[in-house]
Order: C-alpha cells, then structure tokens, then sequence
C-alpha cells in the first residue's frame, strides 16, 4: 500500500510542466489509476488473508443460560432460547448479547429452522459483519436443561478479503476504459482497411466485426436475463393442479382424536368441503379466522 | 363450512399438541403419518387446500396459506355456487 502511495507522488514528481501537483495528478491516465487500484487490492487481500489466518479465533463450547465466553476480546453472553414461527418454520432463537470492554456493541440471534413441508432442519448463523472484524455465532444443538451448544468464532479482517477482489475488479475495468485502449483499436481497423485494396467495404466489415464481438455475448446475455426473470417470476405453486376437476383420491385415514374411526373422503358425498392439509409448525386455519 | 383437517407427517401426540396450542378449526383430522395420501394429492407443502363439492370432485386448490381475504373473495362464492 505505501508503494502505491509513494509511486504515486513519484509520477507526480516527474510529470514535466508548469503545473501544481492536483492538475498533474488529473493528466495521469485511467489506466495508470486503475493499475494502481488493482495493486491496492492485491495489497488489501493479502492482508485480510494473513490477519485472518493467524489472528481468528473460535469457542465450541456448552452454553448454560447467563454463561459467557471469550473470543477476540469480545464477550458473549448466552441469554437463552425462545420458540418463534416464520412463515414456513418454526425457529429455536438464541439470543446472545455481543460486548467488548464490557460495552454491549450488538445482539445477535442465531437460529436453528426446522421447515416443516420439507422436513428438513437448517442452521441459521448470525452475521455480524465489520470493516476491521466479523462475528459469526451458530447455534449446535440442546444438551440439557435450557444449556445449547454454541459455536462462536471471530474473524478479524474477512471483509478486507472480498474488498480486495472488489478492488481488483474495479481497477481493471478502470484500465480498459482508458481512452488509448478504444484510440489503437480504431488505428489498428483504419490500418487494415489500407492494406486492402477496397478500403470502404473492409472498413465496414472491420467495424461490423468488432461490432458482432460485442453485440452477440450482448444478446445471449439479454437473452439469459429475460429467461432467468421469467423463472422467476413463476410461481410453481401457482401452477394449476391436475386434479381440479377430477375426483378426489380416495382414502381411508384414521381420525387423529380416536384412531379407530376410519375416514375416508366418500362419507363426505352430498356436501361441499374444505380439506386443509396441514403440518407441525406451519400455522393453520385456526390461526387466521373461523368460518 | 365444515374444514376437514389432514395432519400431514406429524406424530400423532405432535399433531395434538399443535391443536391444543393454536386450536382446533376442523370438523375432524384424519392423520396421515407416512404421508401417503398427500403424495395422491400432489401436495406441494403444508398448508395446502382442496376445494370437493357435493359428488367428490376437486373444485380448486389453494397453495399455501387460507387467508380470510382468499376465503371471502375465492372459496366461499365458489361455496354458494355449488351448494345452489
């Protein structure tokens, strides 16, 4: 990071003419800027990677409700676990109050989702993202008696990593847009359509080729977008059943309360009604209104 | 406007315990444990409905969540049409 500094004030130093040192820093070319931008996120990478390596520190530990724990100078508190509902889950909620130099700077609610129409349970790290550090808690699984086992780890200087990428990028696409770049591209066509002895078709065909370079990965990314919007768009729930129509699949179920009744859907014959398919944890009719 | 609840991949004391937490809407549960008759159904995801009128055919379904809005504008005017 200081070459880029020093390198920087060096051009200035050399650049001849009879200006201060703001208008010479403005005559240097995009290109130069974005090497120097890309090099600066090289720099910014390596350091995340190396701060992360050597100074990250992780807790695996059983949390009993009130425990704390340390880890890079911060300390968390475990305050318990609550039941909460999403929209397609039901959550087992930790709350964990964050503190460093015994200020609280945050509270962070790691989750564990257990959805229910695909059955399947999800852990739900919480996230505290930082210029300097990232926190991220865990929530493992319940040992005993309102105690959780708790994965804490901090992780100083991870978003200097993706900065760093992003920088990189950034500087590169400053450098292809420098004016020379688009300038010998144009000489090169012109230099072309010399050599050949019909100047103004080959000038055509040169520009209609660099013209299709861009123009076709154009199109097939447009094309790519709409097909992905689409998609998207599409609510696959919404697609209509194939059963509207048809009858309704015979069974014969036991009656949850007294599961020697059998029921099945043709006792129903004669009256219109609803089957509301429901599961654990997915918030049912009652919930909205009676009917 | 009898509801029919199917409980649908829940054991049967979860399934009553979900009841007596959020109450009981339905004329009657059926239990379907393996979820056998829910693959008959085609069903997606609880909660899912299925609209069967007088000779037992599937009139709509509704995807997701009954909410009095989908009740009052949807089910219940198809309702008074096939109960006519």
């Amino acid at each position: 990071m200081t070459t880029v500094v020093v390198n920087i004030f060096e051009r200035v130093k050399s650049t001849s003419g009879q200006l201060n040192p703001l208008q010479k820093l403005g005559m240097q070319t995009r290109s130069y800027y974005g090497m120097q931008l890309a090099h600066l996120g090289v720099a910014a990478f390596i350091v995340g990677v190396t701060i992360v390596t050597g100074y990250q520190s992780e807790q695996d530990v059983r949390m009993d409700v009130g425990d704390t724990i340390v880890a890079g100078g911060y300390t968390f508190r475990f305050n318990g676990v609550t039941r909460t509902a999403g929209p397609n889950y039901q959550a087992e909620r930790a709350e964990i109050e964050v503190s460093k130099n015994g200020q609280v700077t945050n509270t962070m609610y790691p989750e564990k989702r257990a959805y229910t129409a695909a059955g399947n349970v999800m852990t739900e790290t919480a996230i505290d993202s930082g210029v300097f550090r990232d926190l991220y808690i865990s929530l493992g699984e319940p040992v005993s008696g309102g105690a959780w086992s708790v994965r804490v780890y901090y992780k100083p200087f991870v978003s200097w990593i993706w900065g760093g990428a992003v920088l990189m990028a950034m500087g590169g696409g400053l450098a292809l847009s420098d004016r020379r770049y688009a300038l010998a591209a144009r000489k090169q066509r012109e230099a072309l359509a010399q050599k050949s002895q019909q100047p103004i078709p080959a000038v055509a065909h040169g520009s209609e080729g660099s013209m299709s370079r861009f123009v076709i990965p154009l199109i097939l990314f447009v094309v790519l977008v709409v097909f992905l919007a689409i998609g998207l768009r599409r609510d696959p729930n919404r697609l209509p059943s194939a059963l509207i129509g048809k009858s309704a699949p015979e069974f014969a179920l036991p009656e949850l309360r007294e599961p020697s009744k059998i029921i099945s859907p043709n006792q129903m014959r004669g009256k219109v009604w609803l089957l509301n398919v429901w599961g654990r944890g997915v918030s049912h009719v009652a919930r909205s209104t009676r009917f | 406007m009898p509801i029919y609840g199917l409980s649908w991949k829940d054991k049967r004391e979860d399934a009553l315990a979900v009841l007596a937490e959020l109450g009981d809407p339905y004329v009657l549960n059926m239990s379907d444990f393996d979820g056998r008759v829910a693959i008959d159904y085609g069903i997606t995801g609880a909660p899912e409905t299925y609209l069967i009128d007088k000779n037992g055919v599937i009139r709509y379904r509704e995807p997701g969540q009954l909410t009095p809005e989908i009740m009052e504008k949807t089910i219940l005017p198809m309702v008074r049409e096939l109960n006519r």
